[in-house]
């Protein structure tokens, strides 16, 4: 009896073993892939980097306490021509934690908190490990981006939308020390995990969302709505009586692990209450040192294109031209995954595009949002489906890449791209 | 330029042609109507399509790079900065800066024995100046329609070339490689590179065909547009050789007429030095009209800076300042010219080894030609330029991009480099 049981017990974990290794064996695949992509994209950055400060006067970024790092001559500024802007903020949190006087509010603490921890294994090197965690959840973020497509679309889409988004115009962000890839990594996690039906390690994924960045609170609308939907099919095939009483708890089960993600941003304003009396500061430098205001979406847009055709002609003063170009552009393809895609995907999207529209710099309405929309991943798919037509991929990649070699290159060179 | 229809092509119109029999009222009914041999179709549409997608971004990088850029006067052939003002008129205005100053300005009005007008080679200007009649008198106009329509005309005749010597997956790879090459951007511009690369292009691919007399008028052209076409004159001597040597193998069983095999190989040597009669006839103008024949060569020196060197010396000198140079900001313009130059000496490799003589005998003469003149304080300096009309580097990137992976490598890379390049170009005087 004893032995049979045993027996029988060798038997499922073999099985469960050969179950977990073939679950590793199908993501081999796109891991393999994403990991040839992002190696060639970060070495061709790493040279577009060492080109800036060679062929360039680079100017002096600002760091968060005023002062002005010193640039000096090296090989080094292909790695650190790249540590500027954001990225001085989310290392000088990760070294000292938050201040109330010192406007870091405004940064959410999952990347700084990221890079502390990684730091500590990189015996303090921070922005060793700044790199590291940006750049292993922009990979992993590729992955699961290549696995969710192959889900939604084919292997061949999938294969181009991992391509067109490490080449995108404000891809450089996922590859910087910036928070984007880390929210990039869970925000697709957390939308490819509701697909799959895992919903609490959804919203897990939401929790860390959120505390990334503040437009984590879209994934909730999005979760929210794939929710709806899987329990609408649901009730299509669930018949009567305990069928739709079950269908019912599963319901409410989706619901609420896709209201989690709003823990990360509670959780954040409760930190600021319970150490410095004042939830409201992260929201509010927003407007008092940012220089942010309320907008509406179609006035932000209005001001973007009027401001754009004023200055877009003289010498200097391109740089509405260059957000509303690329603002405009992300619009376009997010038309295509409104109309095209799953509902999760365009509340995703679109509920992304208005929040970011609708905090606005009165004197650079569209500032920063070609950077938002890199994390908006659904917008890679418009593309990758056109890149089915012949001639059309060659032209995406090429479009693409020169793009961001010059997006890139105004980051390094300028202090005007955000 | 009259092309003979083979038997190959006569096949293809039975059976519907390369490019598939063409509809009722669609665009390949319109293509038909031109007059244009119908096995030429498809490689027009293939290129026109490259061309203008890289036109429009090269037009729509020259707005930004005025918008976001702080670029710098160039200086004029008679020493006063050319005028800057702000408008969307810098899409294409902005592309009128070094060089082309110098073409448009010899255009106007003619050569002097003043000043450096006499190192620029006539073939572009004069063609600019006779367009421009034709403008009515809109040079700049003119000087974008010679130089884009070489190159569209270069582009399709590779595109033949390749076809020829490869397939035609691998002409399509090659046109689209040599459309973004990093340094590109010369032959979009009103530089006289295009018109070179159309002449040289033509005349291998002439060659090629047996058609000697053609090749050696293109030759002619190529010799009237840059130096470099001394270098075609070998290129085709040594494929005269080569079809000679073919023809006695092939015929060896065969009772040809010795006398016969040896007219015709003294006709393809001839016709293959004709272009030489194009350096010499520039030379001769020189000689006739400023009793100066040495001055477009002096001037390289006198004004250019440019000395003699050995090709071996120019590159390590090259690259000793290019590792000095490189980790110094706003310094690296060495590093720059050796990393691309590097890039091309080892693409020119796989042509030494892989491709047909007259395409090695062309690159490395080129290569070799370049790098013996060298401005000491940048040994490098326009030599990523004059990679560009070395059109067989094509090739060995056309061959790699038969690998998975590798095409869009190819094409990411080498589009991201002709932006940057082209953004230096345009925003700063470095790259010439």
């Amino acid at each position: 009896m004893t032995a049979s049981i045993t027996a029988s017990r060798d038997r499922d974990l073999a099985a469960w073993r050969s179950a977990r290794l073939n679950d590793l064996r199908e993501w081999l695949p796109g891991l393999r892939y994403c990991a040839t992509v992002y190696l060639v994209v970060r070495i061709a950055l790493v040279v577009l980097g060492a080109a800036a400060w060679g062929l360039t006067s680079e100017h002096d970024s600002v760091g968060p306490d005023g002062s002005v790092p010193r640039l000096t001559n090296g090989w080094h500024n292909a790695i650190t021509g790249w540590d500027k802007q954001d990225s001085l903020w989310f290392l000088q949190i990760a070294a000292h934690g938050y201040r109330p006087g010192n406007d870091s509010a405004a940064f959410y603490p999952g990347y700084p908190m990221l890079i502390r921890l990684v730091g500590y294994l990189c015996l303090g090197h921070l922005l060793l490990a700044a790199y590291l965690v940006s750049n292993g959840a922009l990979l992993a973020a590729l992955v699961i981006l290549y696995r969710l497509t192959e889900r939604e679309y084919d292997l061949a889409t999938a294969r181009r939308a991992v391509l067109y988004l490490a080449i995108f115009p404000t891809a450089f962000f996922l590859f910087d020390t910036y928070s984007e890839a880390l929210f990039l990594l869970f925000a697709v996690a957390a939308l490819a995990l509701a697909r799959r039906g895992h919903w609490w390690w959804a919203g897990l994924a939401g929790v860390g969302a959120t505390l990334t960045r503040s437009t984590g609170v879209v994934l909730v609308a999005a979760l929210a709505v794939e929710a709806v939907q899987q329990t609408i099919t649901d009730r299509r095939g669930a018949g009567t009586g305990s069928g739709r009483r079950r269908s019912a708890a599963r319901a409410a089960v989706r619901l609420g692990a896709s209201v989690l993600p709003l823990a990360g941003i509670g959780g954040y304003l409760l930190f600021w209450q319970l150490r410095y009396h004042d939830w409201y500061q992260p929201v509010r430098l927003e407007n008092s040192v940012w220089g942010r205001v309320f907008w509406t979406p179609w006035h932000t847009l209005w001001r973007g294109l009027v401001m754009a055709w004023q200055y877009g002609p003289d010498a200097g003063a391109g740089w509405w031209t260059l957000d509303f170009v690329l603002v405009a552009a992300g619009l376009a393809l997010a038309v295509w995954v409104a109309v095209r895609a799953r509902p999760v995907y365009a509340v995703y999207c679109w509920g992304s595009i208005v929040l970011f529209l609708c905090t606005a710099w009165p004197d650079r309405p569209l500032m920063s949002d070609p950077r938002f929309l890199v994390v908006l991943f659904p917008l890679v798919w418009p593309l990758a489906r056109l890149g089915r037509r012949a001639g059309w991929h060659e032209g995406i990649v090429a479009v693409s890449a020169a793009s961001m070699a010059i997006v890139g290159w105004l980051f390094l060179s300028t202090t005007l791209v955000f | 330029m009259i092309v003979r229809v083979s038997t190959e092509s006569r096949d293809q119109r039975k059976r519907g042609g390369p490019g598939g029999s063409p509809p009722k009222g669609g665009p390949a009914r319109r293509w038909a109507r031109l007059p244009i041999p119908r096995d030429w179709v498809p490689a027009l549409r293939y290129c026109a399509a490259v061309y203008l997608v890289v036109r429009v971004a090269l037009f729509v990088l020259a707005a930004a790079a005025w918008g976001l850029g702080s670029e710098q006067p160039s200086s004029m052939p008679n020493g006063q900065p050319l005028p800057l003002t702000n408008g969307w008129h810098n899409i294409f205005t902005d592309w009128d800066k070094l060089d082309a100053n110098w073409f448009l300005y010899i255009a106007e009005h003619g050569y002097s024995s003043q000043g450096g007008t006499g190192a620029f080679f006539p073939g572009y200007p004069m063609l600019v100046r006779a367009v421009g009649y034709l403008c009515l008198g809109h040079l700049l106009l003119a000087a974008y329609l010679v130089s884009n329509g070489a190159l569209l005309a270069a582009l399709v005749v590779l595109y033949r070339l390749t076809e020829r010597e490869y397939d035609q997956a691998t002409a399509r790879r090659a046109v689209l490689y040599l459309a973004i090459f990093p340094t590109a951007v010369f032959l979009f511009g009103l530089y006289s590179e295009s018109l070179f690369l159309l002449t040289a292009v033509a005349a291998c691919y002439l060659a090629r065909r047996g058609r000697w007399g053609w090749a050696g008028l293109a030759g002619v052209g190529a010799g009237l547009t840059r130096s470099m076409g001394v270098v075609l004159a070998l290129a085709l001597a040594v494929e005269a050789i080569h079809q000679t040597i073919e023809d006695r193998r092939g015929r060896a069983a065969g009772n040809a007429d010795p006398a016969g095999r040896l007219g015709t190989a003294a006709l393809r040597l001839g016709a293959s030095l004709l272009p030489l009669a194009g350096t010499a006839g520039y030379l001769l103008f020189w000689q006739l009209r400023y009793h100066d024949w040495y001055r477009p060569i002096s001037l390289q020196k006198i004004w250019w800076q440019r000395q003699l060197s050995l090709p071996w010396l120019t590159l390590w000198h090259g690259l000793s300042l290019a590792v000095r140079d490189g980790s110094l900001g706003d310094q690296a313009w060495p590093t720059f010219d050796f990393v691309l130059v590097g890039v091309g000496l080892a693409v020119g490799i796989w042509v030494a080894l892989r491709a047909r003589p007259i395409y090695a005998v062309y690159t490395w003469g080129g290569i070799l030609l370049f790098l013996s003149e060298a401005w000491p304080a940048r040994p490098l300096s326009s030599d990523p330029r004059f990679l560009v009309v070395i059109f067989p580097l094509a090739w060995a990137l056309a061959r790699l991009g038969r690998r998975p992976g590798w095409h869009e490598g190819v094409v990411a890379v080498s589009a991201a480099s002709l932006a940057v390049v082209t953004w230096l170009f345009l925003t700063t005087m470095a790259v010439f």
